[in-house]
């Protein structure tokens, strides 16, 4: 029997560490990422088989699980953006070294066994991170603990910078300018610190990318500002105008590329603010990166665009960008659309063409805020829309709701100082430009508001011309009104555009007509 | 207007013999990753999408499920997770605003959106969820209130219970709240909802809504100022529930700890069992969604000394997708909607709408665990085996709890084992009295009944049984 005891702590190592691992991964980390490893089709959290962020030195993963990772990731050619809390408060030393030791010898993955002994090591340097719940980004875990380089990846060869000197809003056509400096990059990676400058420049970097086999790679590009991507004198992917890194500018494309030496070219500049680009690339045969820069990629959703009926409106009630939290998105047969905002009392934004793309908010979480998808967006209101003249806050707003016509096109109902106001756009047409028709129904309670303003526009730059007032210098707008109501600018220029409700009559109609550009 | 369903043939899973869960074919090419179910006349039942429609089907209660048709009520709503029925209009808890949605020309098609309540803050951050309940005994409808990314306050009233009163008063109750799955009410009427394992919560757990209490989680408590209510507690990291309630008592520990990992992941829908046992020897407890594992689950409560606690049983699982909410229907039909957009679980379809069923078998199953003086006394659905039932070692007892803190879950701390002494099995065989040294206050009691045979001969469908101490009665 005291044999028996003896071997019996030999016995479990390693196969039984394997075991226990499996039956903690099962209860710990299976419904996410799937008891192969995967998941079922479609599955949004990343996969662990064959994950190279798992293998190699086992700090990483170690890291990963302790402290938590969130935002994007790249694992296996696509790219995931959840948050994995971390899980360092639940999971004790033992149990993580054998979750991890299973998940490094399961499903094809070929890692060494993880000792306690290293769980404990990393969580004493992470103690304070853990504790601050500060969660690892896929960036920063990678150069922490960087992938090492694999055999026959992808890689840069006669690397070099040209650099020059510039203020751009889009990419410059660079033969037509005089380079400040060329140099060479011995460690073939692209850097934008190598502009020796904070704004104002941009930078050509020339070389070879070099692959062991043929085949399809993709290629991620993020910057700020402009860069685009060019191999064998074709352009691959860009990313255009001026803008930051880690929003949707970032772009991820697929081509093919040949064996051996194939000629790379990618340009950059740099506008205004932090210069920022990352590059990667992945592949049949591995996924280096090729830069020295932050990787702030927001994986693209796919489109799943709201249209209205025929004759009638599709209603979005979401976050959408430059309107409150709490607005409804209407967009009309004919292209013409608005946000109407629950807080303001009024339209937070107009745009023409194509209304909405609902898979930012219907893919994974559905995080931020979505653009409107057409043009000519124009942010009308800053602030509430109705006011007192006298002061500018005091006004008892209450929205009531909405009701749809036989079409679906909303009726806005909400009462502003005791007054009912009724609101209804409509889609017009004339002389082929698009029109956003908005009738507003003012109905007197007991008693006229003292100084009673609507604005119409606060915050846009309001211009007048012959039709009316041009918005942004992009929607011209007109008002007529049953009841003798105008628009005045309160300001010297640029507005805010107010309309001073002198209401009269117990029903008073105020329309205003947004008048877009030919698209 | 009618659309066709998709082809597929329903999927059926009998859960030994006892229940049976049946999927409810959808609407053809739609996507309705279902947050919200409601129970309408006629034998309608209305389903919401996190995608902000609202659908209503008929014949989900026949047979021949084949034949179920939808139409479209209503779209453009901010993915609601609360419906019911009142008066011929549909009330819809969107992220922002409580909703009464009406059709009024009787087309099918909802036409008026009256504003009921929108006193509480969005902030356009994507994890701010809200849990409406049905009006509870006076006409009141009460909402969880998620806070900002799960673990911070970027507009008023997050992670507060608030209370909406029919006239559309918004009343700020209760505080403590973190990450809400789903809210309800037990069979006697009292607020449950289930909280998510993270910030503050070291396992998830279902909470009472104590009038008056603080659920645990300090930072929501930044709203009391807008309302000129009283400063919430702010209780010590790194603690115990158990100590920091005794410092403040407004600390209301939760009812049931559903032991994360061991019991589910995610807890969500809260629905009282009040069928009368149409829907199984059950009646009168409450069932529990669980999103990750695909599950339901059941706590038996009971009050001691002021306070909810109780056991919880797993029960039924093999849900298509991640389940979160549920209604149960008079007849004992109880429907579960799935989603797993976001967030992984066991079941791996998108979205599902399923239903289930009591064959009308008798599982064997511990049906009561409630605390006694000196023990346990546990009630079972069958008559034991008075040999196996009455002996102390065909059970195993473990007791735990979890670090009351700020960080992100907690592992499982103070670990107990108390000791079965005594099984005494009662005259009729329904009943097993445990006498048990060594029970600690405020810690999860594991109970294991392995060796327990039904008269029959069975084994327990389930042996597994979690108890949350967190009051033990006097002697008489």
């Amino acid at each position: 029997m005291k044999r028996f005891f003896f071997l019996l702590p030999f016995l479990l190592n390693p196969a039984s560490a394997v075991e226990d691992g499996k039956v903690l991964y099962t209860q710990f980390c299976s419904a996410c990422h799937g008891t192969d490893g995967v998941g079922p089709e479609g599955n949004l959290n990343p996969p662990l088989a064959k994950s190279e962020w798992l293998l190699g030195k086992p700090d990483r993963a170690i890291s990963a699980v302790l402290a938590g990772l969130k935002g994007p990731i790249e694992v296996n050619g696509r790219l995931y953006n959840l948050a994995m809390p971390p899980q360092g408060a639940v999971i004790n030393d033992e149990q993580l070294a054998a979750i991890l030791t299973y998940v490094r010898k399961s499903w094809g993955n070929k890692g060494s066994a993880v000792k306690a002994e290293q769980v404990g090591k990393v969580r004493g340097e992470l103690a304070e991170r853990i504790e601050k719940m500060e969660y690892f980004t896929a960036d920063e875990l990678r150069r922490k603990h960087p992938i090492e380089f694999g055999q026959g990846w992808p890689r840069l060869r006669n690397l070099t910078s040209s650099v020059y000197h510039g203020k751009w809003e889009v990419m410059p056509d660079f033969s037509k300018l005089e380079v400040v400096s060329v140099e060479e990059e011995p460690r073939n990676l692209v850097d934008v610190a190598h502009g020796n400058r904070e704004k104002e420049f941009g930078i050509v970097w020339e070389g070879e990318i070099v692959t062991a086999k043929e085949g399809d790679y993709n290629a991620m590009l993020d910057a700020s500002d402009g860069a685009a991507l060019y191999i064998n004198g074709r352009k691959i992917v860009e990313v255009e105008g001026v803008g930051p890194r880690g929003s949707e500018r970032a772009r991820i494309q697929r081509f093919r590329m040949l064996e051996g030496a194939n000629q790379f070219r990618l340009e950059y500049f740099n506008n205004q603010g932090d210069p920022g680009l990352s590059f990667q690339m992945s592949g049949p045969t591995g996924k280096p990166w090729l830069s020295e820069s932050r990787l702030e990629i927001t994986p693209s959703e796919p489109a799943i665009m709201l249209v209205a009926p025929e004759e009638g409106a599709i209603l979005y009630r979401n976050f959408i960008a430059g309107a409150q939290p709490k607005a409804i998105g209407v967009g009309l047969d004919g292209g013409v659309n608005q946000a109407f905002s629950i807080v303001h009392l009024g339209l937070d934004l107009v745009w023409q063409g194509d209304f909405i793309d609902g898979g930012k908010h219907w893919t994974n979480r559905g995080t931020g805020f979505q653009k409107p998808a057409g043009t000519e967006v124009v942010r009308l209101l800053n602030r509430p829309a109705f006011g007192r003249l006298s002061d500018e806050t005091g006004v008892e707003m209450d929205f009531g709701g909405y009701s749809l016509d036989a079409k679906g096109i909303p009726t806005f109902r909400y009462e502003v100082a005791g007054v009912k106001v009724f609101e209804k756009s409509t889609f017009a047409e004339k002389s082929g430009r698009r029109e956003l028709v908005r009738e507003i129904v003012f109905e007197l309670g007991d008693a006229v508001p003292e100084g009673l303003h609507l604005a119409l526009a606060a915050g846009p730059k309001v211009e007048a011309v012959p039709e009316g007032y041009l918005l942004d210098g992009k929607v011209t707008l007109s008002t007529s009104s049953d009841g003798g109501l105008e628009p005045i600018m309160r300001g010297e220029k640029d507005g805010p555009l107010v309309v001073p409700l002198k209401l009269k009559a117990e029903r008073t109609t105020l329309t205003v007509t947004y008048t877009f550009p030919k698209s | 207007m009618k659309y066709l369903l998709f082809a597929c043939l329903s999927v059926s899973v009998v859960h030994g013999d006892f229940y049976k869960t049946e999927s409810i074919p959808l609407p053809e090419g739609e996507v309705i990753e279902v947050g919200s179910i409601a129970l309408l006349p006629e034998k309608k039942v209305a389903i919401s999408s996190r995608r902000g429609e609202v659908w209503i089907g008929e014949g989900c209660y026949e047979d021949d499920l084949s034949k179920v048709s939808w139409s479209r009520f209503a779209q453009g709503l901010h993915e609601p997770f609360g419906m019911f029925w009142k008066e011929g209009s549909l009330f819809v808890q969107q992220r922002s605003e409580l909703t009464k949605v009406t059709d009024t020309n009787g087309d099918g098609k909802a036409d008026d959106f009256e504003n009921i309540c929108d006193d509480w803050g969005t902030s356009g951050d994507y994890h701010e969820y809200v849990f409406g309940t049905p009006p509870d005994k006076n006409g009141d409808v009460w909402a969880v209130l998620c806070l900002t990314g799960s673990a911070g306050t970027k507009a008023d009233w997050r992670g507060w219970a608030i209370r909406i009163t029919p006239e559309g008063e918004m009343i700020p109750e209760i505080p403590g709240v973190r990450s809400p799955g789903g809210i309800g009410f037990n069979e006697k009427g009292d607020l449950f909802y289930t909280d998510n394992q993270g910030l503050w919560n070291g396992s998830s757990s279902l909470k009472w809504l104590k009038p008056g209490g603080f659920m645990g989680n300090p930072v929501g408590n930044v709203s009391h100022v807008k309302a000129g209510l009283p400063k919430p507690p702010e209780p010590k990291s790194g603690s115990r529930i158990e100590i920091e309630r005794q410092k403040d008592p407004r600390i209301t520990p939760p009812a049931v700890v559903l032991p994360h990992g061991k019991v589910g992941q995610s807890p969500t829908a809260v629905v009282a069992d009040h069928t009368g046992g149409k829907f199984g020897p059950f009646a009168g407890q409450v069932l529990v969604g669980e999103q990750t594992h695909s599950e339901v689950q059941r706590v038996d409560l009971e009050m001691v000394n002021g306070f909810y606690q109780g056991a919880v049983f797993r029960m039924i699982d093999g849900y298509e997708s991640g389940v979160v909410p549920m209604k149960l229907a008079d007849d004992g039909t109880l429907f579960v909607g799935g989603t797993n957009r976001g967030w992984g679980s066991r079941g791996g379809q998108p979205f599902s709408l399923e239903r289930t069923r009591w064959t009308g078998e008798v599982p064997f199953e511990i049906k009561t665990m409630r605390v006694t003086p000196d023990g346990f006394q546990l009630t079972f659905t069958k008559p034991v085996d008075s040999a196996t039932a009455g002996n102390p070692a065909s059970y195993a007892m473990s007791a735990w709890t979890y670090i009351y803190q700020k960080s992100y879950g907690s592992p499982e701390v103070d670990q107990a084992t108390p000791k079965i002494v005594e099984a005494t099995v009662s005259e009729d065989g329904l009943g097993v009295r445990l006498t048990v040294d060594g029970r600690v206050k405020g810690h999860v009691h594991h109970l294991a009944s392995a060796g327990v045979k039904s008269a029959d001969g069975e084994g327990l469908v389930h042996i597994d049984a979690h108890y949350t101490l967190n009051e033990i009665p006097a002697a008489k």
